[in-house]
C-alpha cells in the first residue's frame, strides 16, 4: 500500500463517520420527509456491491504493495475509490426496488451519501482530485443512469420530470453569468487604466465600486428594476428590445455591475504591478507612450486582470442565482420554487448545478490563469 | 495626515454613520412621509415586524455566526499551528478555498433540506461562509510569523503555548482581522439572503419592496445594510491596516 | 561628440545641477564620479532628455537634443541602468531585439545583429531565447549592455550598470566591457560611485559635487589635485595605490635578467599579463626582501625594486 499522507487519513476518518449518517430516506412522496435508512438497513445486493468495490480497491492496494505498481492503467485504488458514488446510488436502489414501499414512493439521498462521496473524492488523490477520477465517477454515475438505477431517486425524478425547464435554466443560468462578466469586462479594465492613470480618478472610482460590492444582491436588484421599468415605460424601443423592469434585463446589470470590482481592482494592480524598472527602460529607449502600453504594460499587466475576470467569472455563477428572485432565469429559479414549495429535491435539483457550474468553471479558469501567467512571464512553476 | 487626527477622523466617521444608521432605522418614516406627499397612491404596506426589529434581527443573524466562525477559527488555527503539520495545514487551506467557490444562496438553499425554514439554516450558511476566510487567514497569518523572532523566542526559553499567545498570536493580529473584515461585510450583506428561506432581518423588507415594485421600500431596507457594513469596515480598519 | 554647457536644473528649488559644461571627444569614456546627490546620474539623463533641464545646451554628434522628439533621441542614444530593467515577458532576443524594432530594421537583420552580438558579449547562442527569470544577476547585467548596443548607437549612457552585481562578476564584467569598447570606440558616459571601477575603466573621470564639476582629467592627472579638501577627501590618499591597479604587466616593458643572477634562495612568482602594478607591489610588501623576482609570461624573468616600479608608473603615465 502507498504510504497513506493526512488527506488519506482524513478521507478514511470521515467515512467511517459518514457510515454512521442515514444513507438515504424513503419517501411516499415528493413534499414527504421520508424515513431514514442506514447503511447497515441496505439488503444483501447493496451491500455486495459496495462490499465488492471495497475488496477490489484492497485487492489493487495488495497488488500494488506486492508487484510494485499498479496492475492496470486504471486500476490503481485511487481511481477506483471514485467510483464509490456510483456503487452507493446502485445499494440504495437496490434499497429501493427491495422495499414494499407503495408505488410513486421516492428515495431521498441523505447526509451519510453525501459525505461518503465526498470522502472518497478525496482519497482518490494526493493534492487535488485527479481528472481521471472526476471522469471515472461521472462516466460510472452516468452508467447508473441509464440501467435505470437512478429512477426510484427522488432528485433523478425531479429531474426527469423538469427535464426541459432544467436544461433551458441551466443554459440562461451560464448565459447571464458569462455575458454579464464580459460585459463589464471592457468597462472594468478601461476604469481600472484611468485608475491607474489619474490618482484623482483612483479615490472616486474604487470608492464607488468599493460601496457598490456592499450594497447586498438583492437590494441592487432592486434599486435597478424601478428606473429600468421607468425607462421602458417612456422609451419603447427598450421594452422591444425585452429590457424590462423585471426578468433578464436588471439582473444583468446588477451582476456586470458587481464584477466591475474584480475587473477594476485588479487591472489598477495590474498596471501598477508592472515592473518600475522595465518601465524605465522603455522610456530609455524610445518608446512612445503608446508603444509602452502596448509592448510592455499591457501585456505584464495580463495575467494580473485575467485573474480579475476569473474573479468575476466564478461569483457571477453564485450572484447570478438571485436573477430568480426577479424572473430573469436560471437556477435560482428552481431553488426559489423549491424553497416555496418545500420541496427539498427541487433546491437540491438547482442548487447542486450551480456548486458544480461555480467549482467547474472556477478550476477551467484557474488552469487557464496559470498557463496565461506562464505564457507571459515564462515562470517555471 | 497625523495618525492622531487620523485616527479622531475615523472615529468621527464612524459616529456620524452610527447616528446615520439610527436614522435610518427609526427615522425613515419621516422620509416615507415626505415621498407620499408627492405618490399619494403608494400601496401603504403592513409591516408584520416592526422595522427596527428586523434590523436587529439582521444584526444577530450576521454577527452570531461571525463570531462562532471568529471562535472556532481561531481555536482550530492555532491548534493546527501547534500540531506543527504542514500536510494538515495545506489540506485545510485548499478545503476552505475550495468552499469559497460555492455560492452563498446555493448554501443558505442547500440548508433548508436540513435545519428547515427560519434563522437557522441561514446562520448555518452565514457561519461557513466566515469560517472559511478566518481559518485561512488564521493558518496562513501564524504561519507566515518571521523564522527569526519565532526562533528567539524558542531561545528565551518560552514554550509553544507561550510563544502561540504572546508572540505568534499578536503578530497574526492583522492578517486574521483582514479575513475577519472580510466575512464581517460579505455575511452582513448576505444575511439578506435569509429572507428567501424565512429567516428575518432586513432582506424582508427588500424583497418586499422587489415584490411590490417599491423602490423605497428596496432603499429602506437597503440603508442599515450598508451603513452597517461600513461602519464594521471602519472598526476594524485599524487593526487589518497595520499589514501595509 | 557630447557637448554639455551650462546646464542648470532644480527640482522644487532644490539644485541640482548648478552650471555644468562638459566635452567628451568621440570614442572616449568618461566616468561621472561623485558623492550621491551630487547630479551625476541627473546629468546623465539629461543627455537623452529621461529629465529635462532648466537651462544650458546639450550637444549630441553636433546637433541640440532639444531639436530631436524625445522618442528619436532615445533611439539613436544606448543606454544602461544598475537595475537592468529587462522586459520579464521577453526573451532575451526579443529584449535585444526591441531598440531595432522601434527603427524598423528588417528582422533577419536584426538576428544577424543578435548573433554577433551575443558573440561580443560572450554569452553562448542559447541564451538568445531563455528570459530574463531564467538568468543570473550578472548575465542579466551582460544582456542590458548588449541591449543597449542593439542598434549600434554611436553614444552609450551608463548609469551604474555594474553597481548590483557582487564583486567577482563586477570585475569581470568592467573588463568584458573595456575589451568591447576598446573594440567598439562607442562615445561612453559612465556614472559610478566607485572610485576602483573608475579608475579601471575611464579615458577621462569627470568629478562632481553639489551640482558642479570640480575636475575633469585622465585619471592620472586627478592625483596632482589630492591636495584639494573635497578632492583627497573623496579619491581617499591611497588614490596613488588604487591607480596602481590601472596597469597591467601586460602593457609595460619589464626588464630582462638573466636566469644566473637571480637570487636562487628567493624563489621567483610566476605573473600573468593581467597582473597589475598593484599585484607587484602586493607581493613585494609580502615577500621580506625589498625586490621581488617574478617570472614573465614569455618565460623570461625580471627582478625589480620599489624603484622599479615607480619608474615603470613614471613610464605608465606618459
Amino acid at each position: 500500500m502507498r504510504k497513506a499522507g493526512i488527506r488519506d487519513k482524513v478521507g478514511l476518518i470521515l467515512m467511517s463517520a459518514a457510515s454512521f449518517m442515514p444513507l438515504a430516506s424513503l419517501k411516499a412522496s415528493r413534499l414527504d420527509r421520508g424515513s431514514p435508512f442506514f447503511l447497515w438497513d441496505l439488503p444483501p445486493e447493496g451491500l455486495l456491491i459496495i462490499g465488492s468495490l471495497l475488496a477490489l480497491i484492497l485487492l489493487s492496494g495488495v497488488a500494488y504493495a506486492r508487484f510494485g505498481r499498479d496492475i492496470g492503467r486504471y486500476l490503481s485504488p485511487r481511481i477506483l475509490w471514485s467510483l464509490m458514488p456510483a456503487a452507493l446510488i446502485a445499494a440504495v436502489s437496490a434499497a429501493g426496488a427491495g422495499s414494499t414501499a407503495p408505488e410513486g414512493a421516492r428515495l431521498g439521498l441523505g447526509a451519510g451519501f453525501w459525505l461518503l462521496c465526498a470522502a472518497s473524492l478525496i482519497l482518490t488523490g494526493r493534492d487535488g482530485v485527479p481528472n481521471s477520477a472526476l471522469l471515472a465517477a461521472g462516466a460510472s454515475l452516468a452508467l447508473c443512469a441509464y440501467l435505470g438505477l437512478m429512477d426510484d431517486l427522488s432528485i433523478y425524478r425531479e429531474l426527469v420530470s423538469r427535464r426541459t425547464v432544467f436544461l433551458s435554466e441551466v443554459a440562461n443560468h451560464m448565459k447571464l453569468a458569462v455575458l454579464s462578466a464580459f460585459a463589464a469586462t471592457v468597462p472594468g479594465v478601461l476604469l481600472g487604466y484611468w485608475c491607474h492613470v489619474s490618482p484623482k480618478a483612483r479615490r472616486w472610482v474604487m470608492g464607488f465600486i468599493n460601496l457598490m460590492q456592499v450594497i447586498p444582491t438583492l437590494s441592487l436588484l432592486g434599486l435597478i428594476m424601478l428606473p429600468l421599468s421607468y425607462l421602458s415605460r417612456q422609451l419603447p424601443v427598450l421594452a422591444d428590445l425585452g429590457i424590462r423592469g423585471i426578468g433578464f434585463a436588471p439582473a444583468f446589470i446588477a451582476l456586470g455591475l458587481y464584477c466591475l470590482l474584480p475587473v477594476t481592482a485588479n487591472t489598477l494592480a495590474g498596471f501598477s504591478g508592472v515592473d518600475r524598472k522595465a518601465l524605465f527602460s522603455a522610456d530609455a529607449m524610445g518608446m512612445t507612450g503608446r508603444q509602452k502600453l502596448i509592448r510592455i504594460q499591457a501585456p505584464l499587466a495580463f495575467p494580473v486582470i485575467f485573474s480579475g475576470i476569473r474573479t468575476a467569472l466564478s461569483q457571477n455563477i453564485g450572484n447570478a442565482t438571485i436573477a430568480g428572485l426577479v424572473g430573469g432565469g436560471g437556477m435560482g429559479t428552481l431553488i426559489f420554487l423549491g424553497l416555496s414549495q418545500a420541496a427539498p429535491d427541487l433546491v437540491l435539483l438547482g442548487a447542486l448545478p450551480v456548486i458544480l457550474m461555480a467549482l467547474l468553471l472556477d478550476g477551467f479558469l484557474g488552469y487557464l490563469e496559470k498557463r496565461v501567467r506562464m505564457a507571459v512571464l515564462h515562470t517555471d512553476d | 495626515m497625523a495618525p492622531a487626527l487620523c485616527e479622531e477622523m475615523r472615529k468621527a466617521q464612524i459616529a456620524i454613520m452610527l447616528l446615520l444608521l439610527a436614522f435610518s432605522v427609526f427615522g425613515f418614516g419621516y422620509v416615507e412621509g415626505l415621498y407620499l406627499k408627492f405618490a399619494p397612491q403608494r400601496a401603504k404596506i403592513v409591516e408584520r415586524t416592526p422595522f427596527f426589529v428586523l434590523a436587529l434581527q439582521h444584526l444577530a443573524i450576521a454577527l452570531v455566526p461571525t463570531a462562532l466562525a471568529l471562535a472556532v477559527a481561531l481555536l482550530t488555527g492555532c491548534a493546527l499551528h501547534l500540531a506543527a503539520n504542514d500536510e494538515l495545514k495545506s489540506l485545510f487551506i485548499s478545503a476552505s478555498s475550495l468552499g469559497e467557490t460555492f455560492p452563498s444562496v446555493a448554501i443558505i438553499a442547500l440548508s433548508v433540506p436540513l435545519l428547515g425554514y427560519g434563522n437557522l439554516p441561514c446562520m448555518l450558511a452565514l457561519f461557513i461562509y466566515a469560517l472559511l476566510p478566518v481559518l485561512r487567514n488564521t493558518i496562513t497569518g501564524l504561519s507566515q510569523v518571521q523564522k527569526g523572532v519565532t526562533e528567539a523566542a524558542k531561545g528565551m526559553g518560552m514554550n509553544d503555548l507561550q510563544r502561540l499567545l504572546k508572540i505568534e498570536l499578536p503578530l497574526a493580529a492583522p492578517i486574521i482581522a483582514a479575513g475577519l473584515k472580510v466575512a464581517l461585510i460579505i455575511n452582513i450583506s448576505a444575511a439578506t439572503l435569509g429572507a428567501s428561506v424565512g429567516a428575518g432581518g432586513l432582506g424582508v423588507t427588500i424583497i418586499s419592496g422587489i415584490r411590490t415594485y417599491d423602490t423605497l421600500l428596496v432603499i429602506k431596507g437597503t440603508l442599515p445594510v450598508l451603513l452597517m457594513a461600513l461602519i464594521a469596515d471602519a472598526l476594524l480598519a485599524p487593526v487589518s491596516r497595520k499589514l501595509d | 561628440m557630447i557637448s554639455i554647457k551650462d546646464l542648470y536644473k532644480s527640482y522644487d528649488g532644490n539644485e541640482v545641477l548648478h552650471g555644468v559644461s562638459l566635452d567628451v571627444a568621440p570614442g572616449e569614456l568618461m566616468v561621472l564620479i561623485g558623492p550621491s546627490g551630487c547630479g551625476k546620474s541627473t546629468l546623465l539623463k539629461c543627455i537623452n532628455r529621461m529629465v529635462n533641464f532648466d537651462s544650458g545646451t546639450i550637444h549630441v554628434g553636433g546637433r541640440d537634443v532639444r531639436q530631436y522628439r524625445e522618442e528619436v533621441l532615445r533611439r539613436g542614444i544606448g543606454y544602461c541602468i544598475q537595475e537592468v530593467g529587462l522586459f520579464p515577458h521577453m526573451s532575451v532576443y526579443e529584449n535585444i531585439a526591441t531598440v531595432p524594432r522601434l527603427l524598423k530594421w528588417p528582422e533577419p537583420k536584426i538576428r544577424e545583429r543578435a548573433a554577433e552580438l551575443t558573440g561580443i558579449g560572450g554569452l553562448p547562442a542559447g541564451y538568445l531565447t531563455k528570459y530574463p527569470r531564467q538568468l543570473s544577476g550578472g548575465e542579466a547585467q551582460r544582456v542590458g549592455v548588449l541591449r543597449a548596443l542593439a542598434s549600434d548607437p554611436p553614444v552609450l549612457l551608463m548609469d551604474e550598470p555594474f553597481g548590483a552585481v557582487d564583486p567577482l562578476n563586477r570585475e569581470k564584467l568592467q573588463k568584458e566591457f573595456l575589451r568591447i569598447q576598446t573594440e567598439l570606440k562607442k562615445t561612453v558616459i559612465f556614472v559610478t560611485h566607485d572610485v576602483d571601477e573608475a579608475i579601471l575603466l575611464a579615458d577621462r573621470i569627470t568629478l562632481m559635487d553639489k551640482g558642479k564639476v570640480v575636475a575633469i582629467d585622465k585619471p592620472v592627472g586627478l592625483e596632482a589635485l589630492l591636495d584639494d579638501g573635497f578632492v583627497g577627501g573623496f579619491l581617499g590618499l591611497e588614490y596613488p595605490l588604487r591607480l596602481l591597479k590601472r596597469y597591467e604587466v601586460g602593457e609595460l616593458e619589464l626588464c630582462d635578467v638573466d636566469e644566473g643572477a637571480l637570487d636562487k634562495d628567493a624563489g621567483a612568482v610566476q605573473i600573468s599579463p593581467e597582473t597589475t602594478l598593484k599585484d607587484l607591489l602586493s607581493m613585494m610588501i609580502r615577500s621580506d626582501k625589498d625586490y621581488i623576482q617574478v617570472r614573465k609570461p614569455d618565460g623570461r624573468y625580471c627582478r625589480m625594486g620599489l624603484e622599479d616600479i615607480k619608474w615603470l608608473l613614471h613610464y605608465a603615465k606618459r
